[in-house]
C-alpha cells in the first residue's frame, strides 16, 4: 500500500515540518511541544517502517526511487532512493530520534520547544543525508546537519560548550569542503551530480588518488578516524544526552556511510592502493584509542573513547576487502564478510553507544556529575538500572549474544583470511573493550555506597525503562538473530564487492 | 498588461529621487508613513518590471525620446532586473527596520535627514543600475556616492566624520578616474552607449588604457584591496541603517558595472594577465579582509571587513569568465553579489541592534546575546553561513558556481582561494557567535530590544538562506545574460 507514496520525501520533509510546529505551538506551553514532538518521532518511525517491509532482497538496485528536477540548469536533481546500505541506517535514525525525545522529557527545561524542534529538524536532514543519490542534495544534508547540531551543543550543552562546538564545526567544514572540490570535479567527468552515474566512472589512477584523499579527510573526520577525532571526546562531553546520542548512534555512521557510497565505488583503485593507511589508522584507533578510553574519568569521555575504537572496526572492515581478495584470489566469501561485518557493527554501535550515553544521562541528571570517582555502589540503590547498565556495557565489550558481538566477530574471522596480525590486533578490542567496560561498571556500579549522594540515588523512572528497556531488546535481538539485517544488506554490498574488485 | 513599462521605470528611480526632497520639506509630519510607502512601491514597480520582462524579454527605453548614441539610454535585462528588486527588498527591510529610530540611526532627530538621505540613495542606485551609457553611470554613481557620504556623516561622531572626509576624497578620485577613462572612450569610438561600444570595440591599447582607468575608480569605489582604507571605518561609523545600505547596496553598485563592462565590453581585449592580476588582487582581498576581520574586537568593524573579503571572491569571476566556464563564473558571481546584499544587511542590522541594547560593540560586549536578542543572533549566525558558503545558502550556490568555474577551466588556485576564505569566514563569524552564546543565560546588562527589528534582521538573513534552496530560474536568467555561453556545465 505504500508503493505509491513518497516514502523517502515523507521521512525527510515530515520531520522538518514536525520541528517548525513544534516551535510554533510549543513555545509557550513545554508540554504541548513534548508530545508533538514525540508523535512526530513515532509517526516518522512508523512511516520509516515500510522500507524494511517493502524492501526486495532480491535486487541491489535504489529503491523507492523519487527523482525530479531541482536545478536543471546546473544538473542538480532532488534525486532519492535506498538500498540495503542506507535503509537500515534510516531506520535507525527514525528509532534514535525517539529516544532522544522521551530522554529529553523532563530533564530539558530551558526551551525545550526550541530543543525537540532542533533534533525533529536534525532527523529529516539525517535522513536526506542516507537517502541522497544526487551529489549535490547530499552535500546540502550533509552540510545542513552541522546547524542543528551546532545549536543543540551551543545552547543546551555544558560549561565548555562553546569551544567543543566550534572546534566539531571547524574540523567538519575542513573535511567537507574539500569534499565540496571533489564531487565538483566528479561532475566534470560524469557529466551528472547522480551519484549512481559516477560509480560507472573510470577515472585515471592520479585524478582517483586526489578524490579518494578528498573524501578520505571528510568521512575520517566524520567516522572519526585516529587522528583526526580529538573533536569528539570533546562535542560529547559538553552535549546534552540526546545530543550525544544522535552524534553516537547517527552522525559518526555518516562518515561510514560515505566511504560505501562514494569513496569505495567511485575510487576504487586508489582505495585499493591507500588501504593499507586507513587499516593502519583503524588499527590504531581500535588499540591505542582502546587504550585512552583505560585511562578515562570522565564517562562520557570513556564511551566517547570507546566510539572511536569501535569505529576503528566499521573502517577497518570496509577497506580489509582488498587485503583479502590479495590473498584469496576470486573468492569474494571473506570480503563480503568483512563488509557485512563493519555494516553490522555501525548499526549495533548505534544501539551500544546510545545506550551507553543514556545511561550516563540518567546517572547525571541525579548527580550532576560525570567523574567516575564520584560514583561507587551504584547498584545498591538502583538495580534495575545497574542490571541496564551492565547488559549495555557487556554489549560494548562484545558479548555473545549481544549485538556488540556479531559485527567484531565478522571483522575479525574476515580479517584473518588478510593477514594474522590484523586479526591480532583487532582482536585486541575484545580484550580492551571488555577491560575499559568492566572497569567503568566495576568503578561507578559495584562496591559499597561511595557517598551520601549516592545513597540518595533514586532508581529508574517508567520512562527511563522503557527508553533502556527498548534499546536492550534490540541489542539482543540483533545479537540473537541477526540475519534480517544481513539479509537485507546483502544484495548490495555483494554488488559494491563485484563493482569494487572488477578492474575497469 | 495596461500600464506601460515607463511607469514603472518613472516608479524605480523617479519616485523615490521626488519623493527625497518633498519628505524633506514637509519633514516629520510624514514620517515614517511617506517614505515607507515610496519604499513600498518602489519595491511594487521593479517587481512590474520583472514580469514585464519574463513575458517580453529585455528592452532598452530612450529617456525622452533622445537615442543612442548621444541620449540617454535605460537598459533594462535580467542582471539588472535583479539588482532592482534586490535592492528594493533590502531597502524595504531597512526602512521597516528604522521605524525602531533609536536603533536604526541613533534618535528621532536624524529621521528628518535620514529618511531624505534614503529616498535618494535608493533612486540614484536604482538610476544606476538601469544605466545604459557609462555617462549616465558616472553621474548616477556620483549621486550614489554624495547620498553614502552622507549617510556617514548621519552617524555624528568625530570619527564618522572623518571617515566620511576619507570616504568623499576617495570617491572622489574615483569618479575622476572614472570620467577619463569615459572621456578617452568617447575620443575613440565616438559613443557612450554600452551595447555601441561593445559593438566597435578595438584592441587597441587607449581603449585597454581607457578600461585600466575606468576599473580604478571603480573599485576605489568598491573598496577592493589596496584601495579599502575607507570602507571600514566609514560602514562601521554610520548609523546601523546607514551601515546596512552601503554595504549591502552602495558598494554593489560600483562592483555590479565593473562587472558589466568587463564581461560585454573590455573581456574580449584585455590581456589574460590583466584578469589574472584582477583575480589575485580579488583573492588578496579575500585573505586580507577575512584576516583583517578575525582580528576585529568591534562588531560592525568585523562586519564592515568582511564586506572587503566578500567583494573579493565577486572579483574572481573577472579571470574565469575569460574561459568556457562564463556562465558559470558570471552567475555565481552576481548570485554572491545578491546573497550577500541580503546578509550583510541582516549582520549590520543585527549588530547595530546589539550595539544599541549595550551601547557599546566590543566583542566583550556581545557575551550573553544569544539568551537576550536570540532572533539578532540567530540572524548572524544564518548570514554567516552564506558568507562561508555552507549549504543551503545563497553564498554556498555562488561558491559552488565559482568552484565550479575555477575546476572546469583548469584554474585551480582560485579553488584554494574559494576554500581558504570559506575557512576564515567560519572563523570571523565564530569570534562573534562564541561570545554570543557563551555567558550565564538571561543575565546581563542589554537594555530590552523590541521584538520586530530582531525579526527583520532574521526576514533577511532567511532570505539569504532561501537563495540557496531555489535559485534555478534566477540562475538561468543570469547565464543567458552571460551570453548564453554553455549553460553553466
Amino acid at each position: 500500500m505504500f508503493d505509491a507514496w513518497p516514502l523517502l520525501s515523507l521521512l525527510i520533509w515530515l520531520p522538518i515540518a514536525g520541528g517548525v510546529l513544534v516551535l510554533a505551538v510549543g513555545g509557550k506551553q513545554p508540554e504541548r511541544a513534548r508530545y508533538l514532538a514525540l508523535l512526530v518521532s513515532v509517526l516518522v518511525f512508523l512511516l520509516s517502517l515500510p522500507l524494511f517491509a517493502g524492501f526486495s532482497t532480491e535486487t541491489a538496485a535504489m529503491q523507492f526511487v523519487e527523482r525530479v528536477d531541482w536545478v536543471p540548469a546546473l544538473g542538480v536533481e532532488y534525486y532519492l532512493g535506498v538500498d540495503g546500505i542506507s535503509m537500515p541506517l534510516i531506520i535507525l535514525t527514525a528509532f534514535s530520534t525517539i529516544l532522544v525525545v522521551l530522554a529529553s522529557w523532563r530533564v530539558i527545561q530551558y526551551k525545550p520547544a526550541q530543543y525537540l524542534a532542533a533534533f525533529l529538524i536534525m532527523e529529516g536532514i539525517m535522513i536526506g543525508v542516507f537517502s541522497a543519490l544526487d551529489a549535490i542534495l547530499f552535500y546540502v544534508f550533509w552540510e545542513a546537519m552541522l546547524v542543528p547540531m551546532f545549536l543543540v551543543i551551543g545552547i543546551w550543552g555544558g560549561p565548555n560548550r562553546i569551544y567543543a562546538t566550534v572546534k566539531f564545526f571547524l574540523y567538519t567544514f575542513l573535511g567537507s569542503v574539500l569534499m565540496l572540490v571533489a564531487l565538483i570535479y566528479l561532475q566534470f567527468q560524469a557529466e551528472s551530480f547522480d551519484i549512481l552515474e559516477m560509480h560507472q566512472l573510470a577515472l585515471p589512477f592520479a585524478a582517483q588518488i586526489w578524490v579518494f584523499l578528498a573524501f578520505l579527510l571528510a568521512f575520517a573526520v566524520k567516522v572519526p578516524m585516529w587522528p583526526v577525532h580529538t573533536w569528539l571526546p570533546d562535542a560529547h562531553v559538553e552535549a546534552p544526552t540526546g545530543g550525544s546520542v544522535i552524534l553516537a548512534a547517527i552522525m559518526l555512521k555518516i562518515g561510514g556511510y560515505g566511504f560505501l557510497r562514494f569513496a569505495l565505488p567511485i575510487t576504487p583503485e586508489a582505495s585499493m592502493s591507500l588501504a593499507w593507511l586507513v587499516i593502519a589508522l583503524s588499527l590504531v584507533a581500535v588499540v591505542y584509542i582502546g587504550l585512552v578510553a583505560m585511562v578515562q574519568e570522565d564517562m562520557k569521555k570513556l564511551i566517547a573513547y570507546s566510539s572511536i575504537a569501535h569505529m576503528g572496526f566499521v573502517t577497518l572492515g570496509f577497506f580489509l576487502i582488498f587485503p583479502i581478495a590479495a590473498q584469496t584470489g576470486g573468492s569474494n566469501g571473506a570480503a563480503l564478510l568483512a563488509l557485512e561485518g563493519g555494516m553490522v557493527q555501525m548499526i549495533s554501535h548505534g544501539f551500544i553507544s546510545a545506550a551507553m550515553f543514556l545511561c550516563v544521562g540518567v546517572l547525571y541528571d541525579r548527580m550532576h556529575s560525570r567523574r567516575i570517582s564520584d560514583y561507587g555502589g551504584v547498584a545498591n540503590k538502583m538495580p534495575v538500572f545497574a542490571a541496564f547498565f551492565v547488559l549495555f556495557a557487556m554489549a560494548n565489550a562484545g558479548l555473545p549474544g549481544t549485538s556488540g558481538f556479531v559485527g567484531e566477530f565478522m571483522v575479525i574471522l574476515a580479517a584473518f583470511q588478510a593477514n594474522f596480525w590484523y586479526a591480532f590486533l583487532a582482536g585486541m578490542t575484545l580484550v580492551l573493550g571488555a577491560a575499559y567496560s568492566l572497569w567503568l561498571i566495576k568503578r561507578v556500579v559495584y562496591g559499597e555506597v561511595a557517598n551520601d549522594k549516592v545513597a540518595a540515588l533514586e532508581d529508574v523512572t517508567i520512562r527511563e525503562k522503557l527508553i533502556l528497556g527498548i534499546l536492550a531488546i534490540a541489542v539482543l535481538a540483533l545479537g540473537l538473530w541477526p540475519a534480517p539485517l544481513i539479509e537485507v544488506m546483502e544484495p548490495t554490498l555483494a554488488n559494491l564487492l563485484e563493482q569494487v574488485m572488477v578492474a575497469r | 498588461m495596461s500600464v506601460s513599462p515607463e511607469v514603472w521605470l518613472l516608479g524605480v528611480c523617479a519616485l523615490p529621487l521626488l519623493a527625497a526632497p518633498t519628505v524633506y520639506v514637509l519633514g516629520p509630519r510624514c514620517l515614517p508613513l511617506l517614505p515607507m510607502a515610496v519604499s513600498a512601491s518602489v519595491l511594487v514597480s521593479a517587481v512590474a518590471l520583472w514580469f514585464r520582462f519574463v513575458e517580453k524579454g529585455a528592452w532598452t527605453y530612450a529617456l525622452a525620446g533622445w537615442d543612442a548614441p548621444l541620449g540617454i539610454l535605460w537598459r533594462v535585462d535580467a542582471t539588472s532586473l535583479l539588482m532592482i528588486i534586490a535592492t528594493a527588498l533590502v531597502a524595504l527591510l531597512v526602512a521597516l527596520f528604522s521605524q525602531e529610530e533609536e536603533a536604526a540611526m541613533g534618535g528621532s532627530k536624524r529621521a528628518v535627514v535620514f529618511w531624505p538621505l534614503f529616498l535618494f540613495l535608493l533612486g540614484s542606485l536604482n538610476a544606476l543600475f538601469l544605466s545604459g551609457d557609462i555617462f549616465n553611470i558616472y553621474v548616477s554613481l556620483e549621486l550614489v556616492s554624495l547620498a553614502a557620504v552622507s549617510m556617514v556623516v548621519l552617524g555624528g561622531s568625530v570619527a564618522a566624520l572623518r571617515a566620511a572626509m576619507r570616504y568623499l576624497l576617495i570617491a572622489l578620485a574615483g569618479s575622476m578616474s572614472y570620467l577619463l577613462g569615459v572621456g578617452l572612450l568617447y575620443a575613440l569610438f565616438g559613443t557612450l552607449d554600452v551595447g555601441l561600444l561593445a559593438e566597435r570595440m578595438e584592441p587597441v591599447a587607449a581603449a585597454r588604457f581607457a578600461f585600466v582607468l575606468m576599473a580604478v575608480g571603480l573599485l576605489a569605489k568598491t573598496a577592493l584591496f589596496p584601495l579599502h582604507v575607507w570602507l571600514p571605518p566609514a560602514h562601521s561609523s554610520a548609523p546601523t541603517a546607514a551601515s546596512a545600505l552601503l554595504s549591502a547596496l552602495v558598494v554593489m553598485g560600483s562592483m555590479y558595472w565593473l562587472l558589466r563592462l568587463w564581461l560585454e565590453v573590455f573581456a574580449p581585449i584585455m590581456p589574460v594577465a590583466f584578469a589574472q592580476l584582477l583575480g589575485a588582487l580579488g583573492a588578496l582581498a579575500v585573505l586580507w579582509g577575512s584576516a583583517m576581520a578575525l582580528v576585529q574586537r568591534r562588531l560592525k568593524l568585523l562586519v564592515a571587513y568582511s564586506t572587503i573579503a566578500q567583494f573579493g571572491y565577486v572579483l574572481l569571476l573577472l579571470p574565469l569568465t575569460q574561459s568556457m566556464a562564463a556562465a558559470a563564473a558570471w552567475s555565481g558571481g552576481l548570485w554572491l553579489l545578491l546573497s550577500h546584499a541580503f546578509a550583510k544587511s541582516a549582520m549590520f542590522l543585527a549588530a547595530g541592534l546589539i550595539l544599541h541594547a549595550r551601547r557599546r560593540d566590543y566583542l566583550s560586549d556581545v557575551v550573553g546575546a544569544a539568551s537576550q536578542l536570540p532572533m539578532a543572533v540567530f540572524a548572524l549566525g544564518l548570514a554567516g553561513l552564506t558568507l562561508m558558503g555552507l549549504p543551503p545558502s545563497g553564498g554556498f550556490v555562488a561558491k559552488w558556481l565559482l568552484l565550479e568555474a575555477s575546476i572546469s577551466s583548469g584554474q585551480w588556485w582560485w579553488v584554494l582561494v574559494l576554500i581558504g576564505g570559506g575557512f576564515l569566514a567560519a572563523g570571523y563569524v565564530f569570534s562573534v557567535l562564541k561570545p554570543a552564546f557563551r555567558g550565564p543565560r538571561g543575565a546581563a546588562q542589554f537594555a530590552p530590544v523590541p521584538h520586530w527589528p530582531q525579526a527583520v534582521c532574521l526576514a533577511m538573513a532567511v532570505i539569504s538562506v532561501l537563495m540557496g534552496l531555489y535559485p534555478a530560474p534566477f540562475l538561468e536568467w543570469l547565464a543567458l545574460a552571460a551570453g548564453g555561453a554553455g549553460g553553466g556545465g
